[in-house]
């Protein structure tokens, strides 16, 4: 009675360490102590949750009956994890890049993210674990059995251990599988335990064998020497089912649910893969090294009747060592409970990612999907998930347990699981796999895995009877489960993976070769594919939807929006509900010409062939280039207005040059000019000065007149400075003007008073128009009435005529007061005009005398700064000039 | 110009030589334990007190666990 109850002790203790071990890790992973959680031991020992009750008692057995063939369940990882750059690095890098939570979220990831996809993946890792949880209980309902008979005691009921087992692991799933809803999905206070658990279980299985192989026999020559030479199977030890058995167990570490948790999801670090190259193998092999020499010492030791499959206990119970034997029992209880407990997270998260999450979407469309609703239901949708999953196993227990039919279950299960891995590995290498190729193919071999080899596993009491087994349906020996088409393989296994790996394979190509991935799908392929052609790492992009990726592209290039304009058009021709199109192959052709419209056809075609097609760029990379390109166009936008402007400078400053150039040829021309104009008066001043000095004494009357000729000299010179100065002043606009309204005939008037003695001389007749005189103007008399003045005097110097008539005349034309005054001589030839307002015009037909050639560039300049203009208007009868005024700016300046 | 450092220490981080030897590694793995050649070593008979086709298999397989670890030590180093 005590060995019972003193075992069920030993259990609960143990349980409460691993829950203790596992609170403490988690309590270390919340406050960021991940160093030894992280470490590449506790990742490798994880791992080790391959090696479950099955394998622990089961590789023994195996042993036992068919020698070295236990070994292929271990070379298969062993050769996966040796060849991990080839498969497991793309896996783990891929698993973390694209935050996938299990294989069923990385086969739909990789097909354009399915939501069909990843529910049958689900359902077929349920199916498919099931089985294995239940074999799990039974071995454990089997150790307990073992321990309490061979104590004398009455067997206790596998059904109520089973059940207590299985609610125990259902609570410690709960409480450290869904603390938390980790986005990382990662648990570190489960992984820690299930890293303990690997410890206890290797050391247990060392110690029985060590145990064996030096306490029962002498050595390792001894313990060989008592083996039956007919177990190894020498010289056909290669076979077809070593061959089959070492594929599947290499499939398993691949794909089976738990075992991608561990080594995908739970990953914090990509160099930990590295180790456990090599380390992982190095488990297994200890764990398969003493495996014959129990297997042997049980067969030699123990009776023929002996279960094989219990000899990790039986030999040490055989051989009285009771402690030894318990911590067997441990060592199997921890394969059992840590495959149990990752198993049913795993599937806990695929159920409840795809299949809870999208029913409960789709009943509650309406709500928002972003509130906190969403993590608490799938918090408790695990939870619910990780009983249901252990009731299944329980269920499927109670409903096989005792029969043979669960013994041979771990390879049927395999199988079953095995049949993602064409998708799967066509999903990380090969850009034209679709995923209506994935889902037929997972669908066909499953078929043929169901019909070949998990239905026959009941022994014809589950929808197949025995005689269908025996003779196919209806009799068609064909459709034999265990002999299709009369293959003749008679090993069942082989001929189940035959047909349904094989199957599955074909189907999957073929179909992958008809159809044609959508848009979404070869994304995600190059996601998957060229996951290592990443210069940096990635924040987020994959995991949103990929339309947006689209126009995160598009924004880059396009600008923000034009984009989103060209966006929102294709979504309406779509007629998409959504504000964003669907990314379609039609809009993916109108975004590369749009896109081809920027940065030119070829880079465009690139990029979008990057983004829908498959080759070493990134899309990342894509980004990069179309940011690159943006930056390079705003710049060389710049660059052109720069240009332009200084092309624009450039010119201005060639015009000024120009300018500066004919001012500074004006400046000399007009310097040279008045120092000649100055030297004349000048030249007689000095002459008469010279005579009034040295002559003798002068006659009075000539004395006087030498004096009047310096005097007017001298005025002349004065008046000549007088102009260049005022010139000067009026092209500088430095004018000031005396504004004031008068009468224009008070203008006119002094200009002719001015003139009068020069009238009188030649005895000119000057013609006013009285009437048009009256009216009033605002302006600068003074200046305006030298302008007259200067006219009127050219007029009479310049007439020529006998009879010389100066007609000053006024009147409004339009807007404007014209004031012409003009003479009845022979008018100004052709090429003087074109000079008679340059300063010192020298008139070629007449020299004028006593003038410095200033009176008409003074005049235009007064006239221009009052506003108007000065033009020659002459014709054949004589000279014209007319002055030009403005005259609303007159009325309004008057009426002011 | 090329520093004394530079020419002393190319900058090769996991090499072709090092990916080749680790895509070479399971394929010798795969040619020694899963091709008939393991009918070639595993006859009856004894080496060293054990029979041949224990020790073939386990020392294969000990054998693949030390080429792995020596590449996952380059493969850290060339991370590092």
């Amino acid at each position: 009675m005590g060995s019972f109850n003193l075992l069920v002790s030993i259990c609960l203790i143990y349980v409460l360490a691993l829950f203790l071990i596992a609170y403490v890790a988690e309590r270390a992973a919340d406050r960021g102590r991940f160093n030894f959680l992280r470490s590449p031991l506790v990742y490798t020992l994880s791992i080790s949750v391959y090696c479950t009750a099955w394998t622990y008692y089961g590789a023994v057995g195996s042993a036992a009956r068919n020698g070295l063939e236990f070994i292929t369940i271990y070379l298969g990882p062993t050769l996966v994890f040796i060849g991990w750059w080839w498969v497991l690095r793309k896996l783990v890098r891929i698993g973390r890049e694209q935050r996938i939570t299990s294989i069923a979220d990385l086969l739909s990831s990789r097909y354009g993210k399915s939501g069909p996809l990843a529910v049958l993946v689900t359902l077929l890792a349920v199916i498919g674990t099931t089985p294995y949880i239940a074999l799990q209980l039974q071995s454990l309902a089997l150790s307990f059995e073992v321990f309490t008979t061979s104590g004398g005691e009455e067997a206790p009921s596998p059904t109520s251990t089973a059940f207590y087992v299985a609610v125990g692991l259902a609570v410690f799933t709960i409480v450290f599988g869904t603390r938390n809803l980790d986005a990382n999905e990662r648990h570190h206070g489960v992984v820690t335990a299930i890293a303990v658990e690997a410890i206890v279980k290797l050391a247990a299985l060392l110690s029985v064998g060590i145990f064996v192989v030096w306490g029962v026999a002498n050595g390792p020559t001894d313990i060989f020497t008592r083996m039956d030479p007919e177990l190894l199977n020498a010289g056909e030890i290669f076979n077809k089912r070593w061959l089959t058995l070492t594929l599947l167990s290499a499939t398993a570490i691949l794909c089976l649910p738990r075992m991608f948790q561990v080594i995908v999801v739970e990953n914090d670090n990509e160099r930990n893969l590295a180790t456990a190259s090599w380390a992982f193998p190095l488990y297994l092999f200890l764990m398969s090294l003493f495996v014959l020499p129990i297997a042997i010492a049980g067969l030699s030791t123990l009776p023929s009747n002996a279960n094989p499959d219990l000899f990790v206990l039986t030999v040490p119970l055989a051989q009285g060592q009771s402690t030894l034997a318990t911590f067997a029992f441990l060592g199997g209880f921890s394969s059992a409970t840590s495959m149990v407990i990752v198993a049913s997270i795993a599937l806990s998260t695929m159920m409840s990612n795809h299949i809870v999450l999208p029913l409960w979407l789709r009943v509650n469309a309406s709500r928002n999907p972003a509130s906190d609703d969403v993590r608490l239901l799938l918090l408790r949708s695990r939870r619910v998930s990780i009983a249901v999953v252990l009731a299944l196993g329980f269920l499927y227990f109670q409903f096989t347990g005792g029969t043979g039919a669960l013994a041979s279950i771990g390879l049927i299960a395999f199988l079953g699981v095995a049949q993602v891995l064409p998708a799967m590995i066509g999903g990380l290498f090969w850009s034209s796999a679709t995923r209506s190729a994935a889902i037929t193919g997972i669908c066909v071999g499953f078929a043929f895995w169901a019909y070949t080899l998990f239905l026959p596993s009941f022994g014809g009491s589950f929808i197949l009877t025995s005689s269908t087994l025996a003779n196919g349906p209806f009799g068609i020996s064909g459709l034999t489960p265990h002999n299709l088409l009369n293959v003749q393989i008679n090993d069942p296994l082989v001929h189940a993976v035959f047909w349904s790996l094989g199957m599955n394979t074909f189907v999957f190509v073929l179909v992958s070769v008809m159809t044609t991935p959508s848009a979404i799908e070869r994304l995600q392929s190059v996601q998957f594919i060229n996951v290592f052609g990443q210069i940096s790492a990635r924040r987020g992009i994959t995991r949103s939807t990929p339309i947006e990726d689209l126009l995160v592209l598009a924004q880059r290039i396009l600008g923000r929006e034009e984009a989103m304009a060209l966006f929102k058009t294709q979504a309406v021709a779509q007629d998409t509900d959504t504000p964003l199109p669907d990314p379609t192959s039609e809009f993916i052709t109108t975004l590369e010409r749009e896109i081809a419209g920027n940065v030119g056809a070829a880079a465009a075609h690139a990029m979008m062939g990057q983004v829908t097609g498959g080759a070493e760029i990134s899309f990342e990379d894509m980004i990069a280039v179309a940011d690159e390109t943006a930056q390079i166009m705003e710049y060389s936008a710049r660059l052109e207005t720069q240009s332009t402007e200084l092309a624009q400078t450039a010119e201005q400053l060639r015009t000024a040059n120009d300018k500066l150039t004919e001012l500074s040829k004006q400046k000399d021309t007009f310097l040279s000019q008045v120092s000649h104009e100055l030297r004349t008066p000048m030249t007689s001043i000095r002459t008469f000065a010279e005579i009034l000095r040295d002559s003798d004494p002068l006659e009075p009357e000539q004395l006087n007149n030498f004096a009047s000729i310096i005097h007017d000299e001298s005025i002349r010179l004065t008046r000549l400075l007088d102009d260049i100065l005022d010139l000067s002043f009026m092209e500088n606009g430095r004018v000031q003007l005396h504004m004031e309204t008068v009468p224009l005939s008070k203008i006119i008037d002094r200009a002719l008073t001015t003139t009068q003695a020069q009238v009188n001389d030649q005895g000119a007749k000057i013609l006013r128009d009285a009437d048009a005189e009256k009216m009033m103007l605002y302006t600068d008399p003074d200046r305006l009435s030298q302008v007259l003045i200067n006219l009127v005097s050219n007029a009479l110097k310049h007439c020529g005529a006998d009879q010389p008539e100066i007609a000053v005349l006024s009147g409004i034309y339009g807007d404007q007061l014209i004031i012409d005054v003009a003479d009845n001589g022979s008018g100004i030839s052709k090429d003087d005009i074109e000079i008679i307002f340059e300063k010192f015009a020298k008139l070629s037909s007449k020299v004028t005398a006593g003038s410095a050639g200033l009176g008409l560039p003074i005049s235009r300049e007064i006239v221009k700064n009052l506003g108007g203009t000065l033009s020659y208007e002459g014709t054949q009868n004589g000279a014209i000039f007319r002055v030009a005024l403005p005259i609303a700016n007159e009325h309004q300046q008057a009426a002011q | 110009m090329t520093t004394p450092q530079s020419r002393a220490a190319p900058t090769k981080a996991p090499g072709r030589r090092f990916r080749d030897l680790a895509t070479l590694l399971p394929i010798l793995g795969v040619l020694l334990l899963a091709t008939p050649i393991v009918s070639i070593f595993t006859q009856s008979g004894q080496i060293f007190g054990l029979p041949s086709p224990i020790f073939y298999i386990f020392g294969i397989w000990a054998g693949l666990i030390v080429l792995a670890f020596a590449l996952a030590r380059r493969a850290n180093r060339a991370n590092r």
